[in-house]
């Protein structure tokens, strides 16, 4: 366990990652812990500010790039991992985080989370989901249980079974997997940590409870549990694992070995070179 | 409750590292819990945190004292810090306590439990440890706490627990981007 | 006999060729030093469909399409109804048939075209591995009098690798089709093309605006494939990387246009191409570019709209959406090529233009310019390249301003890696420190900077061609400049004065350029390919024209010819 305890050096602290900005986020929203969480974890890797490049799409969650201190893009509605797999493909000397909520990025994003999965680029996704739209008012998300009664948009509940993130990303072949809960930030900082370490496309599921409009979950305290195995490299173990947990597990489900994408970008040819081609 | 054997305990260095991380995440807490206070326009709250937030301040800064006197203490990661039983360090008050329409009385609540788990976690570390000099600060720093203890204890006198709808609100919430 | 040029038409379903047949006579015509143009018309299936190569081939570059077919060759008449419309005849045109394909369709034979039957089939099948297009091909080069050394090498380079009993079936193909033409006598033969002269390329629209993205210094693409676009992409794909960027496939258009954003956020200049459908899909995120202040170049290779509309054939309807489809008050830059080769130049500024005012810009081609190839002089050198105006001093004591309201309204550009340069770009209205917010006097300094940008920019030479004198002008843009210009320089031939003024710059109008450019005017003719009448709607909204103003408008897919636009504008003169 002492392995980690080094010497300090003068580093950066979680503070030197946080903005002057103040978040709006309700008294009691899990975010708060995530973003203490997630700054947490650039304090422990020492990010250079400069170098790190967080993305984000709208909702709740969506707005921590600018209650932190690197580099940010507020992007528009659910195509947070699309800005970001661009930037980093085209920059890949950057570290690039991506934070979201459950309908940013499993409803209007959930094509984008799909192909992620599987582009596997090499940049760390935090879903923070609290299986409810926050800044819209409550509505059901896409991961909002099917008998939920209390939005106005759906009286009767949405009436179809919610999206189960953690076994979408296995499917879509995300190499990296794990989930976490805001109540214990250091741990989301530990996952976070382990994501952006390892190769290619990490998703960090974070249970985030809303105490607005799922005052309810103020009892996902309780409810966690440790996931209880060790993090293997094969996915259809994971799988398999997975598929019996009860959605409030915590832990790393996967840590895989598929090479992250990455398009190879040497020069060979100048301009003049190509445009010869078109002479007569 | 039975304490585990702490990574504070082992020496006076990781001790200090354990107190440091104590302290300044009690003072970031009460300050960010003030400035999400002031976002939600609860200025009485957010006065009274910033204030817990000063004497946070303050007793990190002894701490620190003490810590640089003792020469560089070691660095630990978030999640390899032990608290016997809190998963975060155990005077920052929990955000999830918070409420944007809360009053004085649940403040300090929240308060004498961040300061009951402070003393608690010093106490249990010179109950635990065999360094006698960790024992010695330990013990010291769980006195400080049992003071802020009776502090925010005859603070709370003062603010008896609010009638029923403290938390109404009139209005619906309102919409975002 | 000699003719200043030549239109010539191959027809056929699946199988026989006719695309090939095509290109390879553009390319023998380019080997012996004439110009030409080669659009296509083609239906919707993937193989095995009704298809149609159009060619004209001149001494001179060819602006646009002929006013009719002098030769139509037709390896067989499979819903040849289909296009029709698309094959104008007289009776001066000719039409070879194939008795065993049956009658001249109706359509054809009332414009009273004369008919020469050629046994096309039969005299393929004589020769093992013969093909029809490749007869055909034949008859035409000896119709049109193109050196038979030409087609030897398109021959060598297309199917040399096949082995030489493919070159030999085709060559004997070729001989076949010129014997039998030898005696027809039509008098289409073109001049004996002039030596030395200049340097010349043959190049499709889409490979033009792809070259165009380099060398305006793009580095990242992220792509969709769509027809009539894709041919931009494709040709990205290598020559991207061969330069030491990158083109990745995106899952969709919302993906595609929000990757360059990113990509374009990291400082590196970033271009999609799409059609219609997929430009409608990023319309949102364009506006995240314009609110963000991230340069990004979409290029739109246009096509029969509304909906799926005609996904092969041309049309110039994207207008109002690349100029008023993003919501909010959102200036950005739209600017039209008005060429094939063209597609070169503009594609080149408007990566330059991105970059300098740090906005969105829509190229606005279609599939008339897109997916035709054209034999043009090589372009000239455009000094127009990517250059982002960058921070400095971020080291000093004030904190950087990302929105920072300057007398150009561009600001100063902090890209990730610079220190001290660290904020959120945001789509959320903001302050000049990059912070939300919702306050009037900010929402109006930020909207008032945004346009002045735009505004405020000296866009120089290059806002529109211009050439001609006279009280009657054409105003038009994109490839219904071709026919336009063809036809105020036939008037001009004829001794008759008209000026053309084509708008390369679509937003922001510059009143005060028109208004120069079209000093004296008293007659205006507009020109567009839409059904609403869309650019001249436009023009109304932006400018004021002078004199009595008509339109010619019609939708695609029929293209726009010089005939046309020469006969409306002869009737103003």
């Amino acid at each position: 366990m002492d392995t980690h305890l080094t010497e300090a050096a003068a580093g950066p602290t979680p503070q030197d990652y946080k903005s002057d900005v103040k978040p709006i986020w309700c008294p009691g929203c899990g975010d708060y812990s995530v973003l203490a969480g997630i700054t947490r974890a650039m304090a422990t890797m020492g990010l250079e500010r400069h170098n790190t490049a967080v993305v984000s799409g709208i909702g709740c969650s969506s707005r921590i790039p600018a209650y932190t201190s690197c580099y940010g893009y507020h992007a528009v509605h659910g195509r947070a991992l699309a800005v970001a797999s661009g930037l980093k493909l085209a920059r890949p000397d950057l570290a690039v985080l991506v934070f979201g909520g459950d309908g940013d990025g499993f409803s209007i994003g959930g094509n984008h989370f799909l192909h992620a999965c599987r582009r596997n680029v090499d940049m760390t996704y935090i879903v923070m989901d609290n299986q409810v739209y926050g800044m819209t008012k409550g509505q059901a998300s896409p991961t909002t249980e099917s008998d939920w009664c209390e939005s106005k948009l759906t009286p009767e509940g949405p009436g179809v079974n919610p999206i189960q993130p953690v076994q979408l990303a296995l499917a879509c072949g995300a190499n990296f997997v794990a989930r976490g809960f805001s109540g214990n930030p250091n741990e989301v900082a530990r996952l976070i940590v382990e994501g952006v370490k390892h190769p290619g496309f990490s998703v960090i599921h974070v249970l985030s409870p809303c105490v607005t409009f799922r005052p309810e979950q103020r009892t996902w305290k309780s409810t966690v549990h440790p996931y209880g195995r060790e993090p293997t490299d094969d996915p259809n173990e994971a799988m398999r694992a997975v598929l019996e947990d009860d959605g409030f597990g915590l832990g790393i489900f996967l840590a895989g070995n598929r090479r992250p994408f990455q398009p190879a970008s040497a020069a060979s040819r100048t301009i003049a070179q190509i445009e010869e081609g078109f002479a007569v | 409750m039975k304490t585990k054997v702490l990574n504070g305990a082992a020496n006076v260095g990781l001790f200090l590292a354990h107190a440091l991380e104590l302290e300044n995440e009690a003072a970031e807490r009460y300050e960010e819990l003030a400035d999400s206070m002031e976002a939600h326009n609860n200025v009485e709250v957010a006065t009274l945190f910033r204030d817990l937030a000063g004497y946070s301040r303050k007793h990190a800064a002894e701490v620190k004292q003490v810590a640089a006197e003792h020469g560089p203490v070691p660095k630990v990661a978030p999640w390899e810090f032990q608290w016997d039983s809190t998963t975060e360090s155990p005077e920052a008050a929990g955000f999830e306590h918070a409420h944007y329409l809360m009053k004085p009385h649940h403040a300090l609540t929240m308060a004498l439990l961040s300061e009951t788990q402070g003393n608690t976690y010093y106490a249990s570390v010179a109950a635990e440890t065999k360094d006698p000099e960790v024992a010695r600060l330990a013990r010291a720093f769980a006195e400080e706490e049992a003071q802020h203890v009776t502090l925010v204890r005859k603070w709370l006198e003062r603010y008896p627990a609010p009638k029923d709808g403290w938390d109404d609100d009139p209005d619906p919430p309102n919409i975002s981007d | 006999m000699t003719v200043d040029s030549v239109t010539i038409a191959f027809v056929g379903s699946g199988g026989a060729g006719v695309m090939t047949a095509g290109q390879m006579l553009l390319d023998a015509a380019a080997n012996v030093g004439w110009y030409g143009l080669m659009s296509r018309s083609s239906g919707p299936q993937i193989r095995g469909g009704e298809a149609a190569a159009f060619v004209r081939l001149s001494p001179r570059p060819v602006l646009a399409p002929g006013d009719r077919f002098d030769v139509i060759v037709a390896f067989d008449w499979q819903n040849v109804e289909r296009f029709a419309a698309e094959l104008p005849l007289s009776a001066d045109s000719v039409i070879v048939t194939d008795p065993a394909q049956g009658e001249v369709p109706a359509v054809l034979a009332a414009s009273g075209a004369k008919q020469i039957e050629m046994p096309i089939k039969e005299l393929a099948a004589a020769i093992p591995g013969g093909r029809v297009n490749m007869v055909g091909l034949g008859a035409v080069a000896a119709v049109i009098g193109l050196p038979r050394a030409g087609i030897d090498a398109v021959i060598e380079k297309a199917l040399g690798k096949k082995g030489e009993a493919a070159l030999a079936a085709s060559a004997a193909g070729i001989d076949a089709g010129a014997r039998e033409a030898k005696g027809w006598n039509l008098g289409l033969e073109l001049p004996t093309p002039q030596r030395g002269g200049a340097a010349r390329w043959n190049i499709s629209g889409n490979e033009a605006a792809g070259l165009g993205a380099l060398k305006g210094g793009v580095k990242f693409c992220a792509a969709y494939p769509i027809t009539p676009a894709t041919e931009i992409l494709e040709w990205l794909a290598p020559n991207l990387a061969k330069t030491g960027g990158a083109l990745v496939q995106a899952e969709d258009e919302l993906a595609s246009i929000t990757m360059c954003l990113g990509a374009s956020f990291g400082g590196v200049p970033s271009i999609t191409a799409t059609a219609g459908p997929g430009l409608s899909l990023m319309t949102e995120a364009i506006g995240l570019g314009v609110a963000s202040e991230t340069p990004v170049v979409i290029v739109d290779v246009q096509r029969g709209g509304p909906s799926t509309g005609i996904p092969t054939k041309s049309e110039q309807s994207d207008l109002n959406i690349a100029v008023y489809g993003l919501h909010g008050d959102a200036p950005h830059l739209v600017v039209g090529p008005t060429s094939i080769d063209d597609c070169l130049f503009t594609t080149q500024w408007a990566v330059h233009l991105a970059e300098a005012l740090q906005t969105p810009a829509i190229v606005l081609s279609d599939q008339a310019m897109g997916q035709s190839r054209a034999v043009v002089d090589k372009p000239a050198e455009a000094p127009f390249v990517a250059r982002r105006l960058l921070a400095d001093s971020l080291d000093g004591e004030a904190k950087y301003k990302r929105y920072a309201d300057t007398p150009s309204g561009v600001s100063p550009a902090a890209i990730p890696g610079m220190p001290g340069g660290e904020h959120t770009a945001d789509g959320l209205e903001h302050a000049e420190n990059a912070l939300p917010s919702s306050q009037s006097s900010d929402h109006q300094k930020q909207l008032d900077k945004r346009l002045r940008k735009l505004t405020s920019h000296d866009f120089g030479d290059a806002w529109a061609d211009i050439e001609g004198e006279g009280e009657v002008a054409v105003v038009t843009w994109g490839s219904s400049t071709g026919p336009a210009r063809e036809a105020v320089r036939r008037l001009a031939a004829e001794g008759r004065k008209a000026r053309l003024v084509a708008l390369r710059l679509i937003t922001p109008a510059q009143p005060a350029k028109l208004a120069a450019a079209l000093e004296g005017v008293e007659k205006v003719l507009v020109v567009e390919q839409t059904h609403g009448a869309q650019f001249h709607k436009f023009l109304r909204a932006h400018y004021d024209l002078p004199g009595t103003v008509s339109v010619f408008s019609r939708p695609g897919p029929l293209p726009i010819r010089a005939r046309e636009v020469h006969d409306t504008l002869a009737s103003l003169i």
